[in-house]
């Protein structure tokens, strides 16, 4: 065990002390016979202050935005948090225990059933020790929990007024006085909704182009109009069909920078491309599910190899993969897998 | 030759003889540095040997160390597969 002191010296008449006092085991001084305790600052305890110190400016930045912030029991790393969205508390535990390398997040079935599980949040997944913050888990919570509200939960009934709702969670413009455009926003896809408000019951437009891309918007603007989901849902979907659109088109930027010959089908949602490792070519055909990313991607092998043991092994890394996926993996991560496979089969080990 | 840091590029270095999931290392490299000194990251991030000779496969080509990235068109999120360097069947 380290220790700061060299030289024990008595603090009150400065002599030399025989041994070297602990914070359990004092020392009593030859001269002026004062009983001297160590202060030892082992690289341990040290740590545990650090650790101490960051957790608890940790729990005062929640404080200043989440006041109602209760610390559970004596432990500062346990807080609970009351989360308010729209009329509705929920209670956020957030243990912070592991800080600042992990955090843990819980909340209860009400507020899951709203926002997903706490592992689906982007500040969680992304946690970043050192630079994130439980400030902004909990920022992400309330504007989730808001922004489905907003999005799921409200009913058009005829005046621009009544979308007030959504125009919280999206930015909702009334350009003339009988179209409201209604913004839709990800990081990748920008696009407009319009509402004719001077039909009754209004009617919803989508622009051409878009549902061309999103093949779900044009039923989604059937069924608005034949009266069977509201504006609410209408938007809310749109959304998430445009996250989905984000996604995938961070998939294919990712496979071009690494594969030969991408093509995408945005109609059939497939994707064609070469997997080389010169001299092999391995074709593939990609299918994305309707509910991709959630359900997995189907990956064929159009190409027949003649070394039947090679095959064998790509087919099995193939399965292995797929049946490990979960909506956090990419397709990138499946085939170069398999390309590993063949790498390996043709420079061998070293 | 000194560039700005937005010649900085994220790569994955994938070592396949390693098991899935604990084969890949990301890291920024800068995509005017040469494929030698980027190698060299490479055996810092998987713990290799100096001595050891290895290739980077891109695209599926080997590719020249005394190159750079940028000539192979080597970009953002781009895996760099770490084999053996030998000549194939030699």
């Amino acid at each position: 065990m380290s220790s700061e002191y060299i030289v024990p010296m008595c603090p009150q008449c400065g002599s030399p002390l025989p041994n070297l006092p602990t914070a359990e085991n004092a020392v009593t001084c030859e001269f002026c016979n004062g009983k001297v305790y160590g202060r030892e600052k082992t690289a341990q305890s040290q740590q545990l202050k650090e650790d101490y110190a960051s957790i608890y400016s940790e729990v005062m930045l929640v404080k200043q935005e989440f006041p109602k912030v209760e610390i559970i029991g004596a432990d500062i790393a346990k807080i609970r948090v009351p989360v308010t969205s729209q009329g509705s508390e929920y209670d956020v535990l957030v243990v912070l225990d592991e800080f600042p390398k992990d955090i843990f997040v819980d909340y209860p079935r009400g507020l899951r059933s709203l926002i997903g599980p706490p592992n689906y949040l982007t500040t969680v997944t992304s946690w970043a020790p050192g630079s994130s913050h439980a400030v902004d888990v909990l920022r992400e919570i309330k504007s989730m929990a808001n922004r489905s509200r907003a999005a799921l939960g409200v009913t058009y009934e005829g005046g621009p007024e009544d979308i007030s709702a959504l125009s919280r969670s999206f930015q909702v413009e009334q350009v003339s006085p009988s179209e409201t455009r209604i913004y839709i926003y990800t990081p990748r896809t920008r696009f407009f909704t319009s509402l004719n408000t001077a039909t009754s019951p209004p009617q919803v437009t989508i622009p051409s182009n878009i549902k061309r891309v999103l093949p779900i918007a044009g039923i989604l603007e059937q069924r608005y109009n034949a009266g069977e989901i509201t504006i609410g849902d209408l938007v809310g979907r749109l959304e998430y069909a445009a996250n989905v659109q984000d996604r995938i088109i961070t998939e294919i930027q990712k496979l071009r920078n690494n594969f030969v010959n991408v093509t995408y089908q945005p109609e059939t949602r497939q994707i064609s491309l070469i997997v080389p490792v010169e001299p092999i070519r391995l074709q593939f055909q990609i299918t994305l599910p309707d509910k991709f990313p959630i359900v997995r991607p189907v990956i064929t092998l159009q190409t027949r190899l003649k070394n039947r043991q090679l095959e064998d092994a790509i087919l099995k890394r193939m399965n292995f993969a797929m049946s490990s996926w979960t909506r956090f993996n990419s397709i990138l991560d499946i085939l170069t897998e398999i390309q590993g496979v063949v790498a390996t089969f043709l420079y061998g080990r070293y | 030759m000194s560039h700005g840091k937005e010649a900085l590029i994220k790569v994955y270095f994938k070592d396949p003889q390693l098991p899935p999931g604990q084969n890949q290392r990301e890291k920024y490299v800068d995509k005017y540095s040469t494929v030698s000194s980027v190698l060299e990251e490479a055996k810092t991030a998987f713990s290799l040997p100096s001595s050891m000779q290895i290739a980077f496969l891109f695209k599926g080509r080997k590719l020249n160390p005394a190159k750079t990235l940028l000539d192979y068109g080597v970009d953002e999120d781009s895996v760099l597969m770490i084999v053996p360097d030998r000549i194939i069947g030699g």
